[in-house]
């Protein structure tokens, strides 16, 4: 097997010198053609030296036929091969890059080491710098595995054609005459066709993003059109792949359960009982559901400007991201994790609506104040956040449990962990999260995972007691909490946020702007933290900007965090 | 001319088209289009299969060019003897030039 360090002297030309080479004479065989109709033998000539004359011409002929198919084959493999190496260097340097950026260094053996490490790291920063370089060396590591494996791949696919080659082994579909020397030659091409290398099974971000970058854009676009389940929930693709993806699944997926309704509903026609003994009934109910999504983010994405992140039918309820803007090239994203009772049918519209809001207010505030940056906001409903039913109340799925919500940041992680894998920069990276949505995402951000800021609103705990543990940079973890908000004083999945060491707290008051002094709107409750021209909107929107300096601060406490104070030594 | 003359002219005429055949095939070098493939994918099994590869092709042309000069052999031979006799023609093809 080659070496990484081979791998990167690995080079398109020689072999696109040879196809081309191999064109020419192929074509100069062709053109044999004239000759082997005029050197068969005479019609009238009979007996046993005319049979065996014809035997011969039968075999030399023939036998052209297949040297074509096997020139054929050898120069589709090399044009293949040609093609999969521009790939192969494509993600080659763009490890390099990668690594000379964060100063590592990729050894000859594929060994990442840290050859610059960053000097005079401000003490306040240490963590996050430390954080960061682990999260790039991880990448760094799973891009020349996904190198390796691509190489391997190419090289194994043109070693077989060229070993039947060698061997004679190629065939000419069956060609028995001159004439048909030109269809042996396609046979011989179709025979030298390189596969198509499947994705990394349960590979992580870094490993999707090197898998990615190894295929050629004619091998990305043939996957994005004949295989787009392999990439429409894989984090670490680039999101306009996915959504281009996940859009092409819509389609199949609005047929495939349209199919599976009316088989359902006319096992329930055919059926005395109904569904009491076959649970078609509950089944129909989960297909209509989904349907129901499909129609949701049919009409969510026909808005414009929208890009279908993430799609996925299989689990009960059917879960989806929308992106309001283009997550590959925004200088801000911030993703939103709704809670309790979430799920798209019910909620994306609403929640859709308010991160189309929250995008335009960030853009407002950085064009007036900021650096003019661009922004995307994503709803993320990627997870089977509980709802409010009389079987679920009593589920693992229950809001009271952290069961849904540690489910859930198991996707979410992978999730934010792709936006910058799959980029060329990174994103400044927000993560909101609201109510146990925030409970979902304080779980998920106790691992690496990029983002810059998080705001937790409504919330009935982060999984944890210590702000410490959100890996987030120190000072850039913000609780918002409203006015009689019940939810946000339950302190259920660890401590009230309103009374965390280190958190940074925004007041969702009345206030005026600090900028134009108009007044933004108080919110109240636990439902309206979202609003459009509230100061909770524009305190997230300052945050995703990142504008931090701008925000306005206040804990807007109730009667309901006197009796969350958590009591000291027994949390 | 006689219509047996015409088949020995046939015949003639095929001969030169065989030899025609093989000399524009034995122009195709077809192992020199591989040279410097290796150098693609230096450290892979490929590297050295590219070079195989080139050598088998340039040797089945080669082979062919053989066989194909065998066969314009033959028919020239064959139409001669038909000048001189037929039967002795279908004879010699028969022990020289069958599989």
């Amino acid at each position: 097997m080659a070496s990484y360090g081979d791998v990167r002297r690995w080079r398109p030309g020689p072999l696109e010198d040879t196809e081309q080479a191999l064109k020419r004479k192929s074509d100069s065989l062709l053109r044999l053609n004239d000759e082997f109709a005029e050197m068969a033998t005479p019609r009238e000539w009979t007996g046993d030296a005319a049979t065996s004359a014809r035997r011969e011409h039968g075999r030399i002929t023939g036998r052209m036929e297949e040297i074509v198919a096997s020139v054929s084959a050898a120069r589709s493999a090399t044009g293949d091969a040609s093609d999969a190496v521009i790939g192969l260097r494509h993600a080659v340097e763009e490890a390099e890059e990668l690594a000379r950026a964060h100063g590592f260094a990729i050894g000859d053996d594929g060994a990442v080491n840290d050859v610059a490490p960053p000097q005079d790291v401000p003490a306040d920063d240490v963590d996050e710098v430390r954080r960061e370089r682990e999260r790039i060396q991880t990448e760094l590591v799973d891009r020349v595995e996904q190198i390796l494996r691509r190489a391997t791949d190419i090289d194994n696919d043109l070693a077989d054609v060229l070993r039947k080659v060698s061997n004679d082994e190629i065939g000419d579909d069956g060609a028995t005459t001159l004439a048909a020397a030109a269809a042996a030659a396609a046979a011989g091409a179709a025979q030298g066709g390189l596969s198509v290398l499947a994705p990394p099974k349960g590979g992580s971000p870094g490993d999707n993003a090197g898998w990615w970058d190894t295929l050629s854009k004619a091998e990305q676009q043939a996957i994005i059109a004949n295989h787009p389940e392999w990439i429409g929930n894989r984090d670490g693709i680039p999101f306009t792949a996915r959504d281009e993806a996940n859009r092409a699944r819509l389609e199949t997926e609005k047929t495939r359960l349209a199919a599976e309704r009316r088989r359902l509903q006319a096992d329930l026609d055919d059926n005395l009982f109904g569904g009491l003994f076959t649970n078609a009934d509950a089944r129909l109910d989960q297909v209509e559901e989904k349907l129901a999504s499909i129609e949701v983010i049919e009409s969510t994405l026909d808005k414009g400007n929208r890009q279908l992140l993430q799609f996925d039918t299989s689990p009960e309820r059917a879960e989806a991201a929308i992106a309001n803007g283009n997550v590959d090239t925004a200088d801000h994203v911030a993703v939103f994790t709704p809670g309790l009772t979430s799920n798209v049918p019910d909620s994306m519209v609403d929640y859709d609506a308010n991160m189309d809001n929250l995008q335009s207010r960030t853009q407002d505030e950085l064009r007036k104040y900021g650096d003019g940056g661009s922004v995307a906001t994503v709803t993320w409903i990627g997870y089977q956040a509980p709802q409010l039913s009389a079987d679920s109340i009593f589920s693992d799925n229950s809001v009271a449990s952290d069961q849904a919500a540690a489910a859930g940041a198991e996707k979410l992680t992978p999730f934010l962990q792709g936006i910058d894998t799959a980029r060329d920069t990174d994103a400044h990276l927000t993560a909101l999260g609201h109510s146990y949505g925030s409970t979902t995402t304080g779980l998920a951000l106790q691992n690496d995972t990029g983002v810059d800021e998080a705001v937790f609103f409504g919330s009935p705990g982060l999984g944890t007691n210590e702000v410490n543990d959100i890996k987030v940079p120190d000072g850039h973890a913000t609780y918002i909490e409203a006015k009689r908000d019940a939810v946000g004083d339950l302190g259920y999945f660890g401590i009230d946020p309103s009374h965390m060491d280190g958190m940074d707290y925004a007041t969702s008051a009345e206030a005026r702007h600090p900028g134009d002094g108009r007044v933004m709107n108080e919110v109240t409750g636990h439902t309206s933290y979202l609003d459009d021209g509230s100061t909770s909107q524009y305190n997230m929107a300052v945050i995703t900007g990142g504008m931090s300096d701008r925000v306005l601060h206040g804990a807007d406490r109730g009667i309901g965090d006197v009796g969350s104070w958590p009591v000291p030594g027994t949390y | 001319m006689s219509g047996y003359q015409t088949q020995i002219e046939d015949l003639r005429g095929s001969a030169r088209a065989a030899r025609s055949a093989s000399e524009q095939a034995s122009d195709v070098r077809l192992a020199s289009a591989f040279d410097g493939a290796g150098a693609a994918m230096p450290g892979s099994r490929s590297e050295s299969l590219l070079f195989q590869a080139g050598n088998a092709l340039g040797n089945d042309v080669a082979g062919w060019v053989t066989g194909a000069d065998a066969y314009a052999d033959d028919l020239a031979a064959a139409a001669d003897r038909y000048s001189a006799n037929e039967d002795a023609a279908a004879a010699d093809f028969a022990t020289q030039g069958g599989d």
